[in-house]
């Protein structure tokens, strides 16, 4: 098998409403089409309501992220950050599952959404960013060196591993409610925002827990009605230096903010007919695509501030679109317990897997034991070449 | 497509029956008036109506129209009968016969995708163990159902409910007044109810009250499902219809085949209490 042919394998991890991540996997050979099905290969985890997953995201280049050149190259893109309803947060090695850091982390308080990143240059170890239902944000940190792990990571590096256990840095309080939230910049940067007043989007200096930008209220409508804040997704728009933030809100409004430049919103539209649950962008920052609690997902050009598209398929809400960090392909994680891939360049979806428990969220894995194998077969036919 | 149709609007009623028109516009041996035979049309149905719909003229396509028919009975007749004399003749023979035809019905029209849920699927056993009906169906808890109508209910209302009473053991009812839903059921999870079911009934002055829709919710915040009702009949109007007694139902669930099928049938499951007396009656539920 040639190592051309497993160069884009697709590999998705997905968390459930019982607390186990399932992994799905597809040959692609083609941009425009998954070879085969996307089946699950492999379930993580012992099933339990009470240790649901709430939210993941794929670990971060620790070095100012979304400028960053390879974004597959970076050590912490073997990771997954993993937050569950008891109260706990777990760091788990995408290729095999384990648990790193000596196990999950108790954050006090329902946690409403997490980040991970890698090591950067002005700091040693990881980084872990959590913010809980009652609007506190933590940060965990823990030392990386090369562990005895999984085999076959040499060539991406030697810091793979999480080696020591998390210890808390920080912890304070953000806001009254929160219920989305973002990190950026390798974890310099948090954006989060809940329900209710006061707790519009805000932005916050992680080292120094100051506010750095706090959004200003939309003007009032023709009715003189001005709808308290619901921030229920955000993403921060990749090529702007951390500066261009969108937000979802539960009035199925999508709010562009160009921090410099205006407090209120650049872009203020509706979109869809029910909460917006996530957001992704696509790679040139053009196109914007929005899910919400109802099963719609529609893609909206940032630019003119217009609808272009609708991704079909999915009959119940979808709780997380994430969109490949090298190519043009998002996937989708929902409730009616389906993982979609779409293609965002010819619009069609392009698999469909049905995985039996509510899905959660879904992360793309870029260092999975396929990716292993393709990279260690180039190398060895560029051995041989040489 | 609709062959006859084209004909006609081109002034032809000769082409009326024209079927595969590989032929190209030969209307050699087609399209007579008296044709008696029906031959396969491109579209998916091939009726006597498609037939003889080109033709404007009313007598005359009433004419052919009983004629079609007529061969077309005829034709039934004599696939049957034919079928039936070979079947005896195999028997006859000692062979084993052709295999009958199978009538197509809403059942087994039923194509069977990926959301099946097979026999001790694992998953599903592991769903089932926690979600909201678990504590139901381990017998720790068991139901208290609360029965309330949409504001002003009607007469016929009233009669519907005092059917579904006799069905559903351990109802209470509670008469809606200007409530909104979000008090009720709060109040009710304070009393330890385990169902909330509200029916709802549209008015239509001209044309009296109908009952058109059930909103389940399982309490304590379980899952909320809103289901739309259609031809319902009241008991009295069924021919030797069975009276209930005091006994618990056994309850068969028919077809709840799917995932969600399978949701939803736990979710029926849990109004009614789990100890089935069996010369009770048994309640239907049939999905298709």
């Amino acid at each position: 098998m040639a190592a051309a042919s497993t160069e884009h394998r697709v590999r998705l991890l997905c968390t459930d409403e019982l607390g186990v991540v399932r992994v799905s996997e597809a040959a692609g050979t083609n941009r425009s089409q998954l070879d085969g099905l996307l089946n699950m290969s492999t379930r993580w985890g012992e099933p339990s309501r009470a240790r649901r997953i709430l939210k993941c995201r794929a670990g971060e280049d620790g070095a100012g992220g979304s400028d960053s050149g390879a974004p597959g190259s970076c050590v912490a893109s073997g990771w997954m950050a993993v937050a569950r309803h008891d109260g706990t947060v777990e760091v788990i090695e995408s290729a095999s599952g384990a648990v790193m850091g000596g196990g999950g982390v108790a954050v006090g308080g329902v946690p409403v959404g997490v980040n991970l990143y890698g090591p950067a240059p002005g700091r040693e170890g990881a980084r872990l960013i959590t913010v809980t239902e009652d609007g506190e944000a933590v940060v965990h940190a823990a030392g990386c060196g090369s562990g005895a792990g999984a085999a076959g990571f040499g060539s991406f590096g030697d810091d793979d591993r999480i080696v020591e256990e998390w210890t808390e840095s920080v912890r304070w309080k953000a806001t009254g409610h929160a219920a989305a939230c973002r990190a950026s910049a390798g974890g310099a940067i948090l954006a989060l925002g809940g329900k209710g007043n006061g707790n519009d989007l805000k932005l916050y200096d992680v080292e120094t827990q100051t506010i750095t930008f706090k959004a200003k209220p939309p003007p009032e409508n023709w009715l003189g009605y001005r709808a308290p804040p619901w921030v229920s997704a955000i993403q921060f728009v990749p090529g702007s230096d951390s500066r261009s933030i969108i937000l979802g809100t539960g009035e199925h409004v999508l709010r562009l903010y160009d921090i410099r430049t205006n407090k209120r919103a650049v872009l203020d539209m509706s979109v869809g007919d029910a909460v917006i649950t996530s957001l992704a962008v696509s790679h040139d920052a053009s196109t914007a695509f929005i899910a919400n609690a109802q099963g719609q997902l529609n893609s909206v050009d940032l630019r003119k501030g217009l609808l272009i598209n609708k991704y079909k398929g999915h009959s119940g809400s979808i709780r997380e679109v994430v969109i490949h960090p090298m190519e043009n392909l998002i996937a989708t994680a929902g409730l009616d317990r389906y993982l979609r891939v779409y293609s965002t360049d010819t619009k069609r979806c392009l698999a469909a897997t049905f995985l039996k428990q509510a899905l959660t969220g879904v992360c793309w894995d870029l260092r999975g034991p396929a990716r292993e194998a393709a990279a260690a077969e180039s190398a060895a036919a560029e051995e041989k070449a040489a | 497509g609709d062959r006859g149709d084209r004909g006609a609007r081109n002034g032809g009623n000769k082409r009326f029956l024209r079927g595969d028109d590989d032929d190209g516009g030969d209307g050699e041996g087609r399209g007579d008036r008296g044709e008696k035979r029906l031959k396969r049309t491109k579209g998916a149905v091939n009726t006597v109506g498609k037939h003889t719909s080109g033709i404007k003229n009313k007598m005359a396509r009433s004419e052919l129209y009983g004629k079609l028919r007529h061969a077309k009975a005829l034709d039934k007749k004599n696939k049957r009968v034919s079928r039936q004399k070979d079947e005896e003749r195999a028997l006859a023979a000692g062979e084993t016969p052709k295999p009958r035809q199978v009538p197509k019905t809403i059942e087994n029209q039923r194509v069977k995708d990926e959301t099946f849920v097979e026999a001790g699927d694992e998953e599903v056993a592991e769903e089932d163990a926690e979600d909201e009906f678990a504590n139901y169906f381990s017998h720790a808890v068991s139901p208290k159902i609360i029965i309330t109508t949409s504001r002003k209910p009607s007469g016929e209302m009233f009669r519907f409910l005092e059917n579904l009473f006799t069905v559903i053991p351990n109802a209470y009812y509670y008469s809606r007044r200007a409530y909104h839903l979000q008090e009720i059921v709060k109040h009710a999870a304070q009393r330890d109810f385990t169902d909330l079911l509200v029916f709802n009934e549209n008015r239509k002055f001209s044309q009296g009250a109908k009952i058109n829709g059930l909103l389940h919710i399982h309490l304590p915040n379980g899952p909320t499902a809103l289901y739309r009702l259609s031809s319902l009949v009241l008991s009295k109007k069924i021919r030797n219809h069975g009276r209930a007694t005091s006994h618990y139902p056994e309850l068969i669930l028919n077809n709840f085949s799917t995932r969600l099928g399978h949701r939803v049938g736990r979710m029926f499951a849990s109004v009614f209490p789990q100890k089935p007396e069996f010369q009770a009656g048994s309640l239907l539920f049939s999905s298709t």
